[in-house]
């Protein structure tokens, strides 16, 4: 790695660690001076006004949110510690652990069917610019683009699990998961993932294939290109090998990007689909004021935005080589 | 452009591949449950239930996570109470069952009742349940560090005390209507595996009592899947002869109340505990058992009455005149629903049948608002006093649908009486802290409430600062025949104390009491026995069985 390359991922992490930080600590305070608190979430009348404020001294809640945002800033930094969920009752990265696997399964797959599908059909729609089929892939990545997930994923459950039962309906595995083999867990749960990824993944396909077809098509019409057919090069080589390689660089940026985006689209995916994740964690932890989730979640999310934009950078980089200077 | 054969094969073959794999996945689903055809009347054993469930529980200590409904449902299956709560509450006070205890014998002063467990009962582990379990938990229930949010029920009890091995005394501080339901309140530990952890680290380490887990229920935990499903399974221990009847029960996660559906028709699951009215008649067509009762639940407008526009209980009965409550129930319910008179419900002892709900009269309604001085004097279609509009802010918390659908309804009822009702729809908890800080004109909301008929906690001048006397709504009157309610142990005396408090809020409107629901459970056509109550709704889950679905 050159020297200039290792100065810049120095103060992008630098930038980048400053940057979460700063995201997390706006996060405290908003979610403090949001109404209510994990206490209020219990509507019970048998539950009385000195209970609440019991329940609050045992999460530590009683304290100023000065004193209490030091002690959990000086937990984090110093000792990795996140806290201890109010709902789960375990530490929070002990629970985050546990949901990421669903979530990152899902979000890689859609990202997979994404990219995939939509660099697919975007380079197809780019080569037959202005002919049927180019006007179908148009048609069907806005329509893609443009209908809802919620709405996607209720009909695909509707038409594919419950009225013709090609896929499970919803869920990370079937019920009896536990007594199958080791490989026939491995299919079910792949079985389960085809529909909310797909779901998931032909959304966002909709937007690559058009961002894919518009970037090669202004590289398509560029000299060289003209050169490269004058000599006889082959069509796919022209796309492929040249024209493709330089239209890469802002659909490498736009991956980078999508990463954060995936997690948020993933919320709706889990709960159309009762899929266990992170979304829904997040979710419900907002709705039920666990604050230290709420916390770790939206780092994690902080560090997926950094992430993102560092890969862009990076592969920005590798595509085009002036980027590196 | 020429297409390139061998790429399109290896496409095709992928292709096939992919779906080949899904296909053979698709058939490996496996029946659950399956069984040996027997009679049908007769209740058996074996079988997986599957229940759908919207959240998940939140761990598996009830001090620690069972403060939510769904949670407290489940433990309740894992752990035993010392008595089981009747749903009888129609007629006389709920009775309770005995059930970890044997018997039971009051003092004649009831300061004290004394307690026998029964002899037979053990934990999973094969220990048998003590007076010592029952006093330690009284000591978790009530520990400060730990700070179980129903400790206040406990308040009353000054001292359990063990005789011997099966036999206990609680002392009670004073003679009270609740004694009983207060004693009742949380299951019973084991102290001989939990007590190993101190309380104040029960919050810390959900997963150490998952993993140190006995049981005395008639179910133990099999194995939970977060945010995917709870299975239970037959406490092969369990005392009861026979009992439970099923072998296993799956509690799936399915957090779309849809999904719920669209699983119950594909035969996914048997069981779903709420479904909405407008389902009610389509499922039944297609053979799905619709399980009806009335929930331990009313809804209401309760108005800010520190407010001018509402201060008057005369103007708050005129608004409650103005709002045609049946059609809110034929249209949002479906007609699975009645009018709500006061906060003590329709179908419990203590209500006074000959108290009538006030009724949908908008003549009536414009006529006291005229003898108050409302009166459209600019022609703009609302009422004004002084330069004033009738005009206020409704809120409701969103997540309720039918809740945000009644609103609005209302706001239009109450602008054909020349009332501006502005309807807000607020995160809950948003809602549920600006009604603590009274910060509100009007508020659309719901309670789910115990048998106690203990008015305290939304109608005592008490609860102004600390309670739920959102409204701050107070009378002197009330108050007093609340407090003597509460006290009054003999049932005759205590009835008439409560039909007096009854008709005073029914008189004077604090709230203007919307409507009391029914809950509609669903459920495949081969579960059996199943008892959903407003109770539990897995109440006596130890009895349900399958039979065949034809």
């Amino acid at each position: 790695m050159s020297s200039t390359m290792l100065g810049f991922l120095i103060r992008r992490s630098a930038a980048a660690v400053l940057l979460v930080l700063i995201v997390l600590s706006f996060t405290f305070f908003f979610i403090h001076l949001a109404p209510g608190d994990p206490t209020l979430v219990l509507q019970d009348p048998r539950l009385t006004g000195e209970q609440r404020d019991a329940m609050r001294s045992a999460y530590g809640l009683d304290r100023p949110l000065a004193a209490q945002y030091l002690s959990w800033l000086k937990a984090v930094v110093l000792e990795g510690d996140w806290g201890i969920s109010f709902v789960h009752s375990r530490p929070v990265t002990e629970v985050i652990a546990e949901y990421a696997w669903p979530t990152l399964l899902l979000t890689t797959a859609g990202l997979l069917i994404q990219f995939g599908v939509g660099l697919g059909a975007g380079v197809t729609a780019a080569r037959h610019a202005g002919s049927p089929t180019d006007h179908l892939i148009r048609l069907a990545s806005m329509v893609a683009y443009s209908l809802p997930i919620f709405w996607t994923g209720l009909m695909a459950l509707l038409l594919l699990s419950y009225d013709w039962p090609l896929f499970p309906p919803g869920h990370l595995q079937s019920i009896d998961a536990a007594s199958l083999s080791p490989l026939a867990r491995k299919v079910d749960i792949l079985h389960h993932l085809a529909l909310p990824a797909l779901v998931l993944g032909l959304a966002a396909a909709g937007g690559t294939a058009r961002f894919t077809r518009n970037s090669l098509l202004e590289e398509l019409g560029q000299d060289y290109i003209r050169t490269a057919r004058a000599k006889g090069l082959t069509e796919r080589r022209i796309v492929w090998v040249h024209a493709l390689r330089n239209a890469a660089a802002p659909i490498l940026q736009l991956f980078g990007l999508t990463l954060p985006l995936l997690l948020s689209g993933a919320l709706v995916v889990e709960v159309v689909f009762s899929w266990p994740g992170l979304g829904r964690l997040t979710f419900d932890s907002i709705l039920s004021r666990d604050y230290p989730v709420v916390l770790a979640t939206t780092a994690l999310t902080g560090i997926l935005v950094v992430l993102g934009n560092l890969v862009a950078d990076l592969l920005h980089g590798v595509a085009d080589p002036r980027a590196r200077q | 452009m020429s297409p390139e054969p061998d790429r399109r094969a290896t496409s095709v073959l992928l292709a096939t591949l992919v779906t080949a794999v899904l296909l053979w996945s698709g058939c490996q689903q496996r029946e659950v449950g399956e069984r040996t055809p027997t009679t049908e009347d007769t209740p058996r054993r074996g079988g997986t239930l599957v229940l759908a469930i919207s959240n998940d529980i939140h761990g598996i200590n009830p001090l620690v996570s069972g403060a939510d409904t769904q949670t407290t449902a489940v433990l309740d299956r894992l752990f035993l109470h010392l008595f089981e709560e009747q749903s009888d509450f129609t007629e006389h006070p709920p009775t309770f069952e005995p059930r970890l205890v044997e018997s039971f014998e009051w003092s004649p002063d009831h300061a004290s009742l004394d307690l026998v467990l029964r002899s037979g009962v053990s934990w999973s582990d094969g220990v048998p349940v003590t007076a010592e379990d029952v006093r330690w938990t009284w000591q978790a229930q009530t520990d400060p560090e730990l700070a179980w949010g129903y400790a206040q029920s406990k308040d009353n009890i000054r001292e359990i005390e063990v005789i011997d091995r099966l036999k206990v005394r609680v002392h009670f501080r004073q003679r009270s209507p609740s004694q009983m339901a207060e004693l009742n309140e949380g299951v019973i530990l084991p102290k001989h595996v939990w007590s190993e952890l101190p309380f104040a680290a029960w919050r810390a380490n959900e997963r150490w009592f998952e993993n140190h887990l006995v049981v005395n229920g008639p179910f133990t935990l099999e194995s939970w899947t977060r945010q995917e499903q709870i299975v239970l399974l037959r406490n092969e221990s369990y005392h009861e002869p026979d009992l439970p009847r099923l072998d296993r029960v799956i509690l799936r996660v399915v957090p779309q109340k849809q999904n719920q559906i669209g699983e119950l028709r594909a035969g996914e699951v048997d069981f779903v505990e709420q479904v909405p009215p407008s389902e009610v008649l389509p499922l039944e067509e297609q053979g799905i058992q619709i399980l009806r009762f009335w929930a331990r639940q009313f809804n209401y407008i309760c108005w800010n009455t520190q407010r001018p526009l509402f201060a008057d209980p005369e103007v708050r009965r005129a608004l409650t005149l103005a709002i045609d409550r049946q059609e809110i129930i034929d249209t949002l319910w479906y007609g699975f629903a009645r009018i709500a008179v006061s906060p003590i419900l329709t179908s419990t002892w203590a209500h006074d049948p000959d108290l009538q709900p006030v009724p949908f009269d908008l003549e009536a309604s414009r006529q006291i608002l005229q003898s108050k001085g409302w009166s459209d004097s600019d022609g703009d279609g609302i009422l004004d006093k002084g330069g004033e509009p009738f005009s206020f802010e409704l809120i409701t918390n969103t997540g309720s649908q039918v809740r945000i659908d009644a609103a609005v309804m209302v706001q239009e009822h109450l602008r054909r009486a020349g009332i501006e009702a502005r309807v807000r729809q607020l995160e809950f908890n948003t809602v549920v802290s600006r009604a603590l800080e009274h910060d509100f004109d009007a508020m659309l909301g719901g309670w789910d409430i115990d048998t106690s008929m203990d008015l305290a906690y939304a109608f005592h001048s008490q609860s102004i600062e600390d309670g739920y006397n959102f409204g701050q709504y107070s009378d002197p009157d009330l108050d007093r025949l609340i407090d003597a309610a509460n006290l009054e142990t003999e049932p005759v005396e205590r009835l008439k104390l409560l039909r007096q408090a009854e008709a005073i809020l029914h008189r004077s409107q604090p709230y203007t009491f919307l409507w009391e629901p029914q809950r509609l459970s669903a459920a495949s056509e081969r579960l059996q026995d199943a008892a959903p109550s407003p109770v539990s709704p897995y109440f006596r889950l130890r009895e349900w069985w399958l039979g065949e679905a034809n």
